[in-house]
């Protein structure tokens, strides 16, 4: 789906005009002179969905369920991140109980396996491989393709365990869950995500020793969570390599969204400094030493199969990155699927008041960050969502400047495929950065 | 997964929410009140690849879907033999998201996997693409059970044409 022209002797157009194996509609066009880039542009145009404005007038209890339904595919970073800033407006953040977190882990431990996987294996690893996607990746590599699949299952039954179903999940509330587990049904899933967890390590290192990553270096500013003592998902400041140090509440604050005319998402900065990046390549990059230690030990392999020691400032590593990733999701879950026992209760009881809160939880693509203000009975008069693609696409067009430059040579075609693999190393959501709800299930006959 | 797998599968996809999309996800909970020994009914909804978790072990798999199709009436039934050579092209074959893989994606990956079952039908009726949006007119009663018989039709066929793969 490019085209190429020449406007005059000098100027040559790339455009793809609907990026293949992202999520939603958005497109590419480069101008370029001669070997210098003339415009960069990922245009996103999805109409907006209006999340933000429904939301107002609603009762608290039912955005986890509204918000579940922006993304198909990381629906629990969507409830978890309203959740934890409800939480906070409703004043029992902190009466949270230390076993609920750990079952919030665990489900976002499913939504990260199931999402990392399906990134990996059917959309991304192709490109590395010279395949046109995964139905002819699968023709030679058809033992790890399977293997992956049983992987994402596991993750989908993670995410049913605790949220009643594998996709837009409905068993989240504010101040915990609807109903808990029971132990037999989650002991029945560990044996499961221990031996998928063998498989990802093995897979882990395919991807170390087997796929060659282009080299684009860059001096990025990673922003992830940080909390103390463990890998992020759900808690922690937000923290970069460069400075940025801030609580949860005011990361809203620390950067600022901005529209450009070719898009309809947001396009996020740091305040007074610029493009930044968030999701896999930055949480590894800032909180590697929290890994579950058997994350941990196959990170150091990793490394020395890739003979790249952290930090890694080349996004296209952020495939074995997901995959280690994947492998901390499993034995987390594991983990916890072992040593689950019942909860005395399964959420915290509220009572709807008058208030304000910012939370941001870590989505497989990166920091997805709430705001909401409540009336006293608890509706919602104010909804802020920040998700992680938004705040990606200034930093997607500065590497497709440089990307840009180092394909002039290349016939159109291949500059353009090198010019998308490029923009699938973010995963990127565009549905949800622009908040637009597809309907891609009907099936249209020629 | 049950323990022991039904030969047949009648998976049903599809958007509650949205109009004429609705068709799958309300065939599911009509087949389900019906008695279908050897016949797993799942709602795919819209699950990403959610349909390949559920082929290993099957014999037949049955598609039930709205249909886009400019050449067809809206409401019209759509029965079509997915691995006919004469199958008729989807717009959507090579759709390939991280939120959807289309279904003709994952049969294709299915099928280079060997893990397609042997018999592949498309049941579903042709909408017109504006039905299939929130808000647009839900479903019609009388539609749904018309799908739901037809899926039923050849699910029942298949199971007395291959008793010796039913373990039902």
């Amino acid at each position: 789906m490019n085209d190429s022209n020449k406007k005059n002797r000098d100027i040559r157009t790339i455009r793809v005009g609907a990026l293949a194996r992202v999520e939603g509609e958005g497109a590419l066009h480069l101008e370029m002179r001669g070997r210098e880039v003339e415009s960069v542009r990922l245009d996103i145009y999805e109409p907006p969905r209006f999340y933000e404005a429904f939301l107002r007038g609603r009762d608290y209890q039912e955005v986890p369920d509204i918000t579940a339904r922006i993304c198909g595919i990381c629906p629990v970073a969507y409830q978890m991140g309203a959740c934890h800033a409800l939480e906070k407006a409703m004043g029992v953040f902190d009466q949270v109980d230390p076993g609920l977190r750990t079952l919030r882990n665990l489900l976002y431990c499913g939504e990260w396996i199931e999402s990392h996987v399906l990134h990996m294996f059917m959309l991304h690893l192709p490109d590395f491989l010279g395949y046109e996607s995964a139905i002819t990746m699968a023709a030679d590599h058809g033992d790890a393709v399977r293997r992956a699949l049983r992987i994402k299952k596991a993750g989908n039954e993670l995410v049913a365990l605790l949220g009643g179903r594998s996709v837009h999940p409905v068993g989240v509330c504010v101040g915990g869950f609807y109903r808990l587990p029971d132990v037999e049904r989650v002991r029945a899933l560990s044996a499961e995500v221990r031996a998928c967890l063998e498989e990802m390590s093995a897979l882990t290192m395919f991807l170390a020793e087997k796929v060659e990553y282009p080299d684009l270096e860059r001096d990025y500013e990673f922003v992830s969570l940080c909390p103390d003592g463990e890998y992020p998902m759900n808690l922690g400041r937000i923290r970069s390599n460069k400075g940025l140090d801030v609580d949860q509440e005011e990361f809203d604050k620390a950067i600022e969204e901005q529209h450009v005319a070719h898009s309809t998402a947001l396009h996020a900065v740091i305040r007074g400094r610029g493009a930044y990046l968030v999701g896999p390549l930055a949480r590894l990059n800032l909180n590697h030493q929290k890994l579950h230690p058997r994350a941990q030990t196959l990170l150091g392999d990793v490394r020395r199969a890739l003979k790249r020691d952290l930090p890694w400032r080349n996004n296209f590593l952020s495939l074995p990155a997901r995959g280690i990733e994947t492998v901390h999701a499993l034995a987390l879950a594991a983990d916890i699927l072992d040593s689950y026992t019942p909860l005395p209760r399964s959420r915290v009881p509220i009572t709807p008041r008058a208030g304000e809160g910012g939370h941001g939880t870590e989505a497989p693509r990166g920091v997805c960050w709430h705001r909401y203000r409540t009336e006293a009975d608890g509706t919602i008069a104010e909804a802020r969502i920040i998700p992680p693609t938004s705040q990606n696409q200034t930093t997607i067009e500065e590497d497709l400047r440089i990307m840009a430059q180092r394909v002039a040579d290349m016939a159109d075609e291949d500059a353009a495929m090198a010019c998308e693999h490029l923009i699938r190393n973010y995963d990127p959501c565009i549905s949800c950065s622009v908040h637009f709800l597809k309907f891609k299930r009907t099936v249209q006959t020629a | 997964m049950p323990p022991t797998t039904p030969p047949i599968l009648i998976a049903c996809c599809g958007n509650a929410m949205a109009g004429g999309d609705a068709l799958g996800p309300a065939v599911a909970g009509l087949l389900r009140q019906w008695v279908l020994p050897g016949v797993q009914v799942a709602d795919v909804g819209m699950n990403p690849a959610g349909l390949l978790d559920l082929l290993p072990g099957r014999s037949g798999l049955i598609i039930v879907d709205a249909v886009v199709d400019s050449d067809s009436a809206p409401g019209t039934l759509m029965d079509i033999d997915w691995l006919a050579a004469d199958r008729p092209g989807l717009a959507a074959e090579a759709d390939w998201s991280s939120h959807g893989l289309s279904i003709a994606a994952q049969l294709a990956l299915a099928g280079r996997l060997e893990m397609l079952p042997g018999r592949v039908r498309l049941v579903g009726l042709a909408i017109d693409g504006r039905q299939a949006r929130p808000g647009s007119a839900a479903i019609e009663f009388e539609q749904v059970n018309r799908v739901a018989r037809r899926a039923a039709r050849h699910a029942v066929r298949w199971l007395k044409q291959g008793k010796e793969v039913c373990h039902a």
